[in-house]
């Protein structure tokens, strides 16, 4: 367990802590502060995994988000997560990794066949390969997937929770390098409300792997003195472990806060993660520079990794990548990581350098180090399969295309590699933010805002430390006082120094000894597999948009959303096109930045959180009486109420025979209800309803349809006149929003003139309505009212006290029985509810839910708007024209008038017999004519409702058929898959109680 | 039916926090917790809505059965005693009687009704449909800052304020903030209230911090 490579003399990892970890099975030992990469590269472990196309052996490229190919799969079971960047996950002890898109093992992977076919995946192989023939595809898709995936999702339920906020601020600062910090700070001084979030577990960014100063002290102490000023300010929140990761309209951001992840003992009280969704005034963007790899042959070998990155290892983990060192590099920044390696006693067995010259600051002192460098050379080759072993360097042609004269090899154990800074502008992209092209640095930078944004430092393209200083400073100063706070004196800027990386050539493809595509391959994408020799391909076949190539060649897309690949990428489109980089474009970047588990999306909205319940005041009764539920809108409605065993159908049978024969009671207090009141209501509601309401006296209800301005059935229910000017108005239960929205949108827009004011009293009353021959005895015994049918008739509603408390009592009636609707103030529903059943224990009461009100209601070919109607069927197609006035205008009216809406051969509403009264018709079943041996057939309807009733002692069911008001008697046939057929016969849709005595009685 | 479901019931009033059986801390304070949830189980709520332009007389008249001058800057509330009323849009007020006798909500719409006879207007009592849940506690503000996409910071948000927004992902709720402890009261759909509780809940518990149910008063 000896970490060969670790550095004792250099680092931030803590030496007096190690951690013990397992990779692919095997023990290895770290130190706090270390990520997973640092600590495999401390126990000199390049090679982590295989590539997602062709499986090759693939090592750690960056040190940070921008990490192509170290994706792994940290623990297993439920809390297992796939793909995490090694280079972003902190080490901790006990923790388990594994390689991912390896089978056994990286070292020996199956897969690694794919390499021998790899001129089988070109780029687009799969819309080439797989479009023949099309109903395959699912079947390639499965095989595709499974051979390419990368990492496994678990497949059991998450033990962690995730947390989700709303968070307001003044000033968010997305970065906590040195602009970062700078930035905050002077937000801060002005006393705005600041967040500054980072996804580092310490601030400092870029300074933590540097070794520069900040006013001749360790740059740390600088970061140390900032953030401690910052945590005096009290509106200033301070989110390490926290990355930024999308940027949407107005200032909307989603920042992702690990809490857990980095602990070996996860606490059970704790958060495993928090998504914080950020309503900023101001955004201060300081999101740094992703170094980008030189594009040579064979540039994603084990070992090749981006000089930033060892530099990084050096000086933050004090890591050794290796100890003989290649530099490739294009610019001078380079060997700069080339000087601390070489501090820390790595050998530099050369700088290759693509320049013609080798030139500038850091050259210079790389050159008094004695470091041999070779100017304008290419990489002829590159040695060693699961680990580089050398690199094989040749004099570049004098056009940069091609390779000339002698090569040389050089041995070494890892190679640096520098293609220049791309700033990392994927948030600025994801507001929308317009780039620009630069060409001295070959790279986009930020050009316009489109949102109340600024960006600091690396990310726009400012290369030195004070300048990125500077610009943090003022950003955070500016931010501040755009959201409304004093000028802050920026004060001067701490004194460091200001290199950027330039001279630099611009060589987008180095050439190799053969030419691109031949032998060996010069890998853009590193995460999706596209190499130099694809994008050629893509522009060969004609696809010359750069966002037709992103697709074609998937580069820069998934996850990685071209970290380190999108301007080498452009550059060689096109080189290729002949066309400057601005002319060629930059597809967009999406959020988000890093990936981000579905459990924090979810946050705390599963589980029994995920949709809301809504409950009636007497849902704990129907808990206990062992109710089964259904879902009506939002709310839990009983469904039935089985005894002991019994099934839903026996449950639902004896319910509705109990109710026809005695008596039974549903909890209704689900329905909507609308007190509409003022001196134009009785006109608005001729308006809204189909019907006449002029006559409709203080004390009596009445029926009402409802249509949309197309005609169609919107809702229904019955209204009643409390007194003049005052009703209460009742909707169906999953009506009840969108019938209060649409009458105040009419009242609001439409109809401004009408004095008439609406409010919802949907969850004022409990409902119980009693239903059966036996209801009004039973009713009688609590209550004050007169239930005589002289003094109460049908479609009435008196008021007094039910069970001893204050009821109003409609006789209106759903089931088709002589019924009662009790209406009590919410408080007093259970009460109400179970005086009820305990007197009417001698009538033998019985409960009743949503299915048995259905039967019931289905008997008497009552509707219910959403089964038979479904947003097409008019109140003529159901046969209750009488029911629209010709005597007034009303909502949906003149559409009833189109020619359409009177074909006599519109889906009409008719009841329908099985020939077989034991068969009952599926819902949802079409119905023919003509039956034919195998579909097609003529399809003239379909089955809306379908029982059997106990109480007609057989089956029946309601239905849409053409032309079905003048169908009755005729035959209709529901082919049925499997081939059976059930005939039935059309007849009017009124099965129980035709004349309406019991109704009435 | 079991027996034991067919006995009367112990009273006749329930409240909506009754179906959640909820452990109320019988002593004073919050004793450390980070946030206190009070279950208010009964109050008087009345709905009132009138255009105060078109019936300039209904302001007085509010004002005489009340002692209370309608608010009529957005999102504030006005209270006095017992009696406070929020403002919930334009035309459209709340009143809340800080009294649990099942008339309050009765008494005062009868009051109003009278006193704006004649005028275009509509009072409606709707202590039923709505449950109220106190929120007071250090963390109050953290924690309800996971349940609604409002700033609760006290710049944004102060005493005497009256907020309506999205609470989760399902139902809309109003905020009162009554002092800077600060405390709250949240006004809720009825049938919502073990929704509204248990989300607030596990949001305590995402906040990482502890939750008190204290008693009403």
């Amino acid at each position: 367990m000896a970490q060969t490579y670790r550095l004792q003399d250099r680092g931030r990892v803590d030496l007096e802590r190690p951690i013990d970890f397992t990779f692919n099975g095997k023990r290895y030992r770290g130190y706090a502060g270390d990520t997973v990469a640092s600590a495999l590269l401390a126990n000199g472990i390049h090679l982590v995994g295989r590539s997602f196309k062709y499986h090759r052996p693939r090592g750690i490229l960056g040190a940070g988000a921008e990490e192509p190919n170290a994706l792994l799969q940290v623990e297993s079971g439920p809390r297992t997560l796939p793909n995490v960047r090694a280079t972003q996950a902190e080490l901790y002890d006990g923790m388990a990794v594994t390689s991912v898109n390896a089978w056994p093992g990286p070292d020996t992977d199956v897969g690694a066949v794919n390499q021998l076919f790899a001129k089988l995946f070109p780029a687009g192989f799969y819309y080439k390969t797989f479009m023949w023939p099309g109903k395959a595809w699912p079947y390639y898709e499965k095989v595709i997937r499974h051979a390419a995936g990368l990492g496994k999702a678990p497949t059991d339920p998450d033990p962690d929770f995730y947390d989700k906020r709303y968070a307001h601020c003044d000033v968010l600062v997305a970065g906590g390098g040195p602009a970062g910090l700078a930035a905050a700070l002077t937000a801060a001084r002005s006393g705005a409300r600041v967040v500054l979030a980072d996804e580092n577990p310490e601030f400092g960014g870029s300074l933590l792997s540097a070794r520069e100063t900040i006013d001749g002290k360790p740059a740390i102490d600088w970061v140390q003195a900032t953030l401690d000023e910052l945590r005096g300010h009290p509106e200033v929140r301070i989110l390490p472990r926290t990355i930024v990761f999308g940027y949407y309209d107005h200032n909307w951001i989603d920042l992702l806060e690990s809490r857990t992840d980095h602990l070996s003992r996860k606490p059970d009280d704790r958060p495993r993660q928090r998504m914080w969704k950020v309503r900023a005034q101001e955004v201060v963007l300081a999101t740094g520079a992703i170094e980008r790899p030189l594009v040579f042959v064979d540039n994603d070998r084990p070992g090749i990794m981006l000089a930033s990155a060892a530099r990084s290892y050096v000086n933050r983990y004090g890591v050794k990548p290796g100890n003989r060192c290649v530099l490739v590099t294009n610019n001078d920044g380079a060997y700069q990581a080339a000087l601390d390696m070489q501090d820390a006693g790595i050998e530099i067995a050369a700088a290759i350098d693509v320049r013609a010259e080798a030139t500038g600051p850091f050259t210079e002192r790389a050159k008094q180090a004695g470091i041999r460098i070779l100017p304008n050379h290419g990489v002829a080759a590159v040695d060693g399969a699961k680990r580089v072993r050398a690199i094989k360097a040749q004099p570049l042609a004098a056009d940069g295309e091609r390779l000339t004269g002698a090569s040389r090899k050089i041995a070494c154990d890892f190679v640096a590699s520098s293609g220049g800074w791309n700033p990392t502008v994927h948030l600025f992209s994801q507001s929308r933010g317009k780039l620009r092209f630069d060409a001295e640095t070959a790279a986009f930078v930020p050009d316009r805002s489109v949102q109340r944004a600024r960006s600091a430092g690396c990310c726009q393209g400012t290369w030195g430390l004070m300048g990125c200083l500077k610009d943090g400073l003022a950003a955070g100063a500016e931010a501040a006082k755009a959201a409304g706070f004093p000028d802050t004196k920026a004060g001067s800027t701490p004194k460091a120094s200001d290199d950027g990386f330039l001279p630099a050539r611009w060589l987008w493809t180095v050439p190799g000894e053969q030419p691109v595509g031949h032998k060996g391959k010069h890998f853009v994408d590193y995460q999706n597999d596209v190499t130099a020799a694809d994008l050629l391909l893509a522009i060969r076949e004609g696809y010359t948009s750069i966002e037709h190539v992103k697709r074609y060649t998937t580069t820069g897309m998934a996850t990685d959303q071209g970290k380190t690949s999108n301007v080498n990428a452009l550059g060689i489109v096109s080189q290729a096109r002949g066309l400057p980089i601005p002319e060629i474009g930059t597809t967009t970047f999406r959020p988000p930045y890093t990936p981000v588990t579905f459990g924090a999306w979810g946050g705390r909205d599963v589980g029994d959180l995920f949709d809301a319940e809504r409950h009636s005041p007497m849902h704990a009764w129907h808990v206990r009486a062992g109710a089964a539920f259904e879902n009506v809108g939002l709310w839990k409605r009983p469904w039935y109420y089985p005894i002991g065993n019994e099934s839903m159908h026996d449950a639902v049978q004896r319910e509705s025979k109990a109710t026809r024969d005695s008596v039974g009671i549903l909890d209704a207090t689900t329905l909507g209800r609308i007190d509409v009141q003022g001196p134009d209501a009785v006109e608005f509601l001729n308006r809204v309803y189909t019907n006449g309401w002029k006559t409709l006296k203080p004390g009596m209800a009445r029926y009402g349809l409802m249509l949309g301005e197309d005609g169609m059935v919107m809702d229904d229910g019955v209204t009643a006149c409390l007194r003049e000017n005052h009703y209460l108005m009742h909707t169906t239960s999953g009506g009840a929003g969108d019938v209060l929205a649409h009458l105040e949108e009419y009242l609001q827009t439409e109809w401004p003139e009408l004095r008439v004011y609406l409010t919802t009293v949907t969850e004022q009353y409990a409902t119980a309505a009693l239903a059966g021959p036996n209801a009004r005895k039973l009713l009688q015994e609590v209550t004050d009212i007169d239930l005589s049918p002289e003094a109460f008739p049908f479609m009435t509603f008196r008021e007094g006290t039910v069970a001893g408390v204050p009821a109003r009592v409609f006789r209106i009636s759903f089931s088709g029985d002589l019924s009662f609707e009790i209406n009590v103030h919410a408080d007093h529903g259970l009460h109400m509810w179970q005086t009820l059943m305990s007197v009417g224990e001698k009538y033998d009461i019985t409960p009743y839910g949503t299915e048995t009100m259905h039967v019931l209601r289905a008997e008497k070919g009552f509707i219910i708007v959403g089964q038979e109607t479904d947003g097409t069927v008019t109140p003529i197609d159901l046969g209750m024209d009488k029911l629209c006035s010709s005597k007034k205008d009303f909502i949906g009216k003149r559409s009833l008038a189109r020619p359409d809406m009177l074909d006599p051969q519109r889906k009409q509403f008719v009841g329908l017999l099985p020939d077989d009264p034991e068969e009952v018709l599926e819902e949802g079943a079409q119905l023919v004519e003509v039956l034919k041996d195998a579909p097609p057939m003529d399809m003239v309807g379909h089955v809306s409702s379908s029982y059997m009733s106990p109480n007609l002692g057989r089956s029946f069911a309601l239905a849409l058929v053409e032309g079905g008001l003048h169908k009755h008697g005729q035959k209709v046939f529901a082919p049925m898959p499997g081939g059976k057929t059930i005939a039935c016969t059309i007849t009017n849709p009124v099965f129980f109680d035709p004349e309406g005595e019991r109704l009435r009685a | 039916m079991p027996d034991s479901m067919m006995t009367t019931a112990a009273s006749l009033r329930h409240s909506p926090f009754d179906p959640l059986h909820l452990a109320v801390r019988t002593q004073d304070g919050l004793q450390g917790a980070g946030i206190g949830l009070i279950p208010r189980d009964f109050r008087g709520l009345v709905t009132l809505r009138v255009d105060l332009d078109r019936e300039p007389t209904a302001r007085q008249a509010v004002t005489d059965a009340t002692g209370l001058d309608l608010p009529t800057a957005p999102n504030t509330a006005a209270s006095q005693d017992r009696l406070s009323v929020l403002w919930l849009g334009p035309d459209e007020w709340l009143f809340v009687v800080d009294d649990p006798a099942p008339d309050a909500g009765a008494d005062l719409q009868t009051k109003l009704t009278g006193l704006l006879e004649g005028v275009f207007a509509q009072v409606v009592d709707v202590s039923g449909a709505q449950a109220a849940i106190g929120v007071t506690g250090p963390d109050a503000r953290e924690v309800l800052e996971r349940a609604v996409p409002l700033d609760m910071h006290p710049r944004s948000f102060q005493p005497g304020q009256v907020k309506h927004t999205l609470f989760g992902r399902h139902t809309g709720v109003s905020l009162h903030l009554k002092d800077d402890q600060p405390t709250l009261d949240l006004y809720c759909r009825r049938s919502f209230t073990g929704y509204v509780w248990r989300y607030l809940e596990d949001c305590a518990k995402g906040a990482e911090t502890t939750l008190a149910v204290l008693a009403d008063r």
